[in-house]
């Protein structure tokens, strides 16, 4: 299989992403930051990934960790920002909507449990292509794979998207969120070189023979295999900078050694998946044990499990603020917005979530800040002094993915958008030469 | 998007229906005694409770008949 990338043809194989290939291939750059133009690669492994957006077609802003190879597939890289398609997109979009007792949104461990669990006519929305359930009719059990929800709303209403290309309309009796968590990064001077990524991310990726240095602040990547080095924040240890221009060539400690390296596979902690919960208006508490956002409170009809919860995160001594160039410690890669911006948010006199993402733009990018609310957050806590939990926390809105209008617009479109209604008399009054108005419906 | 529980129909979704404010509001009887301020207060004045309120609603795209639901204008839940 062949594909091409920024005008380069590589060899893809079969159920790769694009951003697994161009890892493998040792592409470690390739794309540039929104506002500094910075060299940027690829970051996350799936929808958290902030970096490396590419136009496919008429399709702008899709994320290279997410776009499923196919031979002779045509990729270009975007400065953070799409085109729209001149031509129009004849790709068919369609809308279905469905019925059932129990929804269950992640196809993980906790997951499968709920909807084997589950009663009556059980969905499961799984975003990746694997799923370990199949569907069976039968048992009255459909899994939809590649399907993401992007919504959750009243009535227990959820709006899913399976491939960009169909529109689902849940209602359910009960919902089982079971989204899991993703991984955060650390903030210090220049962690936006092209080789530092999400160990969760490096650890499933083909580096080759990439030389990886660790940099953690918890126990979830001690089973990363192959590192030349492991910088342990709990035991003090930072990484104050790195090396290199086009790509990461080493890391400067914080003794002023350096260790040269391909890769830095960063844990900053986890964030519990709680975008959904929130549509819904759902309430979230800091957790200082795994430093992150849990639920609490209650929803009718929705419950929150596995990871999504907290439960079996590991504990993490956060490491928000590193000291160096602040105008290079990047809090929000997709926005390009770094920490001497949220010190002069904070200059200015803003005290909360709210306002701070507004000021700074945090969080605002189509990635939803899914690497960057919560360390900008924990900057700011740091840089006024006070606990995480008195700034108030942000409020996600729908769609938890980027959905584009084609995909909603479905079939309504051109003579379907607004269907045309005529009198009995129509054709008479077009023999004789009638002027016709538009009046709508 | 709401499911309302039409009495008729049965559950359906929130597009079908109209809103038509607050129950149990009575047409004067004889609106041609009312002061200005009392008319006013008739056409204008209704109450903006936080949770459970009874309104009117009206199956527009369904049966189309009209009947009173207690709802919960905090959660936005329906009430048996
Ligand atoms: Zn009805």
């Amino acid at each position: 299989m062949r594909f091409t990338f920024a005008g380069t043809e590589y060899e893809g194989r079969d159920g790769e992403t694009l951003a697994a290939a161009l890892v493998r291939h040792g592409v470690r750059g390739g794309f540039a930051s929104i506002g500094l133009g910075r060299p940027r690669g690829v970051f996350g492994w799936a929808d958290e990934e902030p970096n490396a957006l590419v136009q496919i077609g008429p399709k702008p802003l899709q994320r290279a960790t997410l776009v499923e190879l196919t031979d002779g597939l045509v990729a270009e890289p975007l400065k953070g920002k799409g085109r729209i398609f001149e031509a129009s997109d004849d790709t068919w979009y369609d809308a279905r909507y469905v019925h059932c007792e129990t929804l269950v949104i992640g196809g993980g461990a906790a997951g499968v449990a709920a909807a084997e669990a589950g009663g009556g006519r059980v969905i499961v929305l799984e975003a990746s292509p694997h799923s370990a359930l199949t569907s069976d009719s039968t048992q009255g059990l459909r899994v939809l794979t590649r399907t993401t929800a992007v919504g959750l709303y009243d009535g227990n209403y959820v709006v899913a998207v399976e491939r960009d290309r169909r529109v689902w309309h849940i209602r359910a009796k009960r919902i089982v969120i079971a989204t899991g968590a993703v991984e955060r990064p650390i903030a210090f001077p220049n962690n936006d070189r092209p080789g530092v990524m999400l160990a969760s991310a490096a650890c499933r990726y083909d580096l080759g023979g990439a030389r990886v240095v660790v940099y953690t602040t918890n126990d979830s990547t001690l089973a990363f295999p192959d590192a030349v080095a492991t910088v342990d924040a709990r035991s003090g240890r930072r990484v104050v900078d790195t090396l290199g221009a086009e790509r990461l060539e080493g890391v400067v400690l914080d003794d002023g050694s350096t260790i040269a390296c391909d890769v830095l596979a960063v844990s900053g902690g986890w964030n519990p998946s709680l975008n959904l919960w929130s549509h819904r208006g759902g309430k979230v508490q800091w957790d200082d044990k795994i430093a992150a956002f849990i639920p609490t409170g209650e929803l009718d009809g929705v419950e929150v499990v596995g990871s999504a919860a907290g439960a079996g995160l590991p504990d993490v001594s956060p490491v928000w603020l590193t000291g160096g160039d602040e105008t290079v410690t990047f809090l929000d890669l997709e926005r390009d917005a770094d920490l001497a911006e949220l010190r002069r948010g904070i200059g200015a006199g803003l005290r909360r979530a709210e306002h701070l993402k507004r000021f700074t733009l945090i969080g605002t990018a189509s990635d939803q800040g899914k690497t960057s609310g919560v360390i900008a957050m924990g900057a700011a806590a740091e840089i006024i002094g006070v606990p995480l939990a008195d700034l108030g926390t942000s409020s996600f809105r729908p769609p938890f993915v980027p959905v584009s209008f084609s995909t909603l617009a479905g079939r309504n479109r051109g003579e379907l958008f607004d269907p045309k209604r005529e009198t009995p008399m129509h054709a008479w009054h077009v023999a004789h030469g009638a002027i016709f108005e538009d009046v709508g419906q | 998007m709401l499911q309302i529980t039409c009495p008729w129909c049965g559950p359906r979704d929130e597009t079908e229906f109209s809103y038509g404010g607050q129950a149990g509001v009575a047409y004067p009887k004889q609106p041609s005694a009312l002061s200005d301020e009392q008319w006013g207060t008739f056409v204008f004045f209704r109450e903006n409770p936080k949770g459970r309120f009874a309104e009117r609603w009206v199956h527009a795209q369904g049966c189309r008949r009209w009947f009173d639901a207690i709802r919960d204008t905090a959660t936005n839940d329906f009430l048996p």
